[in-house]
């Protein structure tokens, strides 16, 4: 599959203030993207020269497989962007601001206006002044106004700010028709690692201005190491016999008196038996597989090691 | 351009400052013909009580009326312009496939347009009810308005477009200061200075004066346009 979006050593220097230096991002066509990194890692930053709002100092952005320019204009109308809290017209309607928008982007499809506020569950409230709705229901209006013009490519930046549960469910559930459907690509940052989990197909992660790692949801998947995560009332003891009855050595104890045990071959069952007799309180005792959030901090708590 | 003008106007309400200007209409001219006719302004021995040079009517008509609308004019780039890039409308702009000079003159024109005409059929329709007055009463002022001469014409349709472009002048400021309220404050400021008198010094009437301020206007819209800014770049 061919890149959509390509970035090499993309920088940003504003006065003598680096706000990112090294970012390389390759995103294929059709794919969700999620872009993560800890606040003031650079995620806007870059989402913000992409969309041509800032100029890079340095590094080349590769846009539709052309290098994006500061007079790329063109470029704009084959992308949907929200970058941050959306901006709208708030003394006018949330229908009105999606006219606006369409005008803007001499794009005009007869009844594509309802289907966006229909997708995103904004039908009853096409008719309000944008002034009335609620956090919430700006951010959908903003994912409606972003998808509407039917985008090749999707920009966004933390889109399930201030979402409820059931919406952010229904913002998965969307960005997995876009791509799968529609064939979008979607490029989106979020800090609910669980949210790009669930939709991903590669993460890029991105700290201290720089690309840490780039790699496919199906790749961590397959490299993500099973545990037996433990809860007991004394981790040194606990420990202590691991160590010396058990004879394990891949294990690491963690914040709040828990233990993880990299081991495959050993069943949960021997090893609390173990602990009991050893005299240790055992509150709990699970097996359990590396989620994203575990990879991410992994490889962020490795950078900072660095 | 016309029709980003026009979706300048729309996106911006219009409709509100069509209200504004016939409100402003209708106050300045009620107060003008109050002067000439009701005698306001005059002496209690009936003698007008005018300054220096300024017996004619419409001096009265063109020194109240730009001062309007050069408020009115800072007010609304205050709006479409210097509130756009406070609360990230700009930005919102800047992601469509529209240059972005091409987008910034559309909106510096779309103010300009709107208080020009605005300013001209004020002034029209204050001169024709003056005319019309001069008919039935007495002025206290010297009726110097020629509604068929085609001098008289010119000369307010020259003094509205300095007076609009003046309002570059604020737009700038307020830019430069991020504030709508600058600009506003920068409108007054300059009214007193092309308007005001220091005891017999004044600057109104100047002609070289004026002619260089509209010429530093045009520039600074220039600068204002050529030169986009996004937050923090």
């Amino acid at each position: 599959m061919s890149n959509i979006l390509r970035t090499t050593h993309l920088a940003k220097t504003i006065k003598d203030r680096t706000l990112v230096s090294d970012v390389n991002i390759h995103v294929k066509k059709g794919e969700i993207y999620g872009f993560l990194g800890p606040n003031g890692a650079g995620k806007t930053t870059v989402m913000r020269m992409l969309t041509n709002l800032w100029r890079p100092t340095g590094g080349v952005i590769e846009l539709f497989g052309e290098t994006v320019k500061p007079d790329s204009y063109q470029m704009l109308s084959r992308m949907g962007t929200m970058i941050e809290f959306p901006a709208f017209y708030e003394g006018l309607s949330g229908r009105k601001n999606l006219r606006l928008h369409c005008e803007y982007m001499g794009y005009y499809h007869h009844g594509s206006i309802d289907e966006a506020l229909e997708m995103l569950h904004l039908t009853e409230a096409a008719e309000k002044l944008v002034k009335n709705y609620s956090l919430g229901m700006k951010q959908r209006l903003g994912i409606a106004r972003a998808i509407l013009c039917r985008p090749e490519l999707l920009i966004l930046d933390e889109p399930t700010n201030g979402l409820d549960p059931a919406g952010l469910k229904q913002n998965r559930d969307l960005f997995k028709t876009l791509s799968r459907e529609y064939e979008m690509t979607v490029f989106l940052s979020s800090h609910l690692l669980s949210e790009v989990e669930d939709i991903a197909d590669t993460i890029g992660i991105i700290h201290r201005g720089k690309t840490l790692r780039e790699i496919s949801m199906k790749d961590i998947t397959e490299m993500n190491t099973a545990y037996i995560e433990l809860s007991v009332d004394n981790v040194r003891q606990a420990s202590r016999i691991l160590s010396d009855r058990l004879n394990l050595d891949r294990f690491k104890v963690m914040e709040d008196s828990r233990i993880r045990i990299y081991a495959e071959n050993i069943e949960t069952s021997g090893i609390s038996e173990v602990l009991i007799q050893g005299g240790v309180g055992l509150n709990a005792i699970s097996r359990k597989t590396e989620t994203l959030e575990d990879y991410y901090l992994s490889v962020t708590e490795e950078a900072e090691q660095a | 351009m016309m029709k980003l003008i026009k979706l300048e106007w729309m996106k911006n309400n219009i409709g509100k400052y069509v209200i504004k200007a016939v409100l402003l209409a209708v106050i300045i001219g009620s107060f003008v013909l109050a002067l000439a006719f009701l005698g306001i302004a005059d002496d209690p021995d009936g003698t007008l009580d005018a300054a220096p040079g300024a017996a004619g009517i419409s001096m009265t008509v063109e020194m109240f009326s730009n001062m309007a609308y050069l408020m009115l004019t800072s007010s609304m780039f205050g709006t479409f312009i210097i509130n756009s890039y406070k609360n990230r409308t700009m930005e919102l702009m800047f992601s469509y496939p529209i240059r972005r000079q091409k987008i910034l003159a559309s909106q510096v024109l779309a103010v300009w347009l709107f208080s020009f005409g605005a300013l001209l059929l004020t002034k029209f329709f204050i001169y024709l009810a003056i005319v019309a007055g001069a008919g039935y009463w007495q002025s206290s002022f010297v009726i110097d308005v020629a509604p068929g001469s085609l001098s008289f014409w010119k000369m307010v349709v020259l003094r509205s477009f300095v007076t609009v472009s003046l309002g570059l002048i604020c737009l700038f400021v307020g830019l430069a200061m991020k504030s709508s309220k600058a600009a506003l404050v920068a409108s007054f400021l300059l009214f007193l200075l092309t308007q005001g008198n220091v005891g017999e010094f004044s600057l109104a009437g100047n002609g070289i004066f004026v002619s260089v301020l509209t010429v530093i206007s045009f520039i600074l819209a220039g600068m204002v346009v050529c030169r986009p800014q996004t937050s923090a770049e």
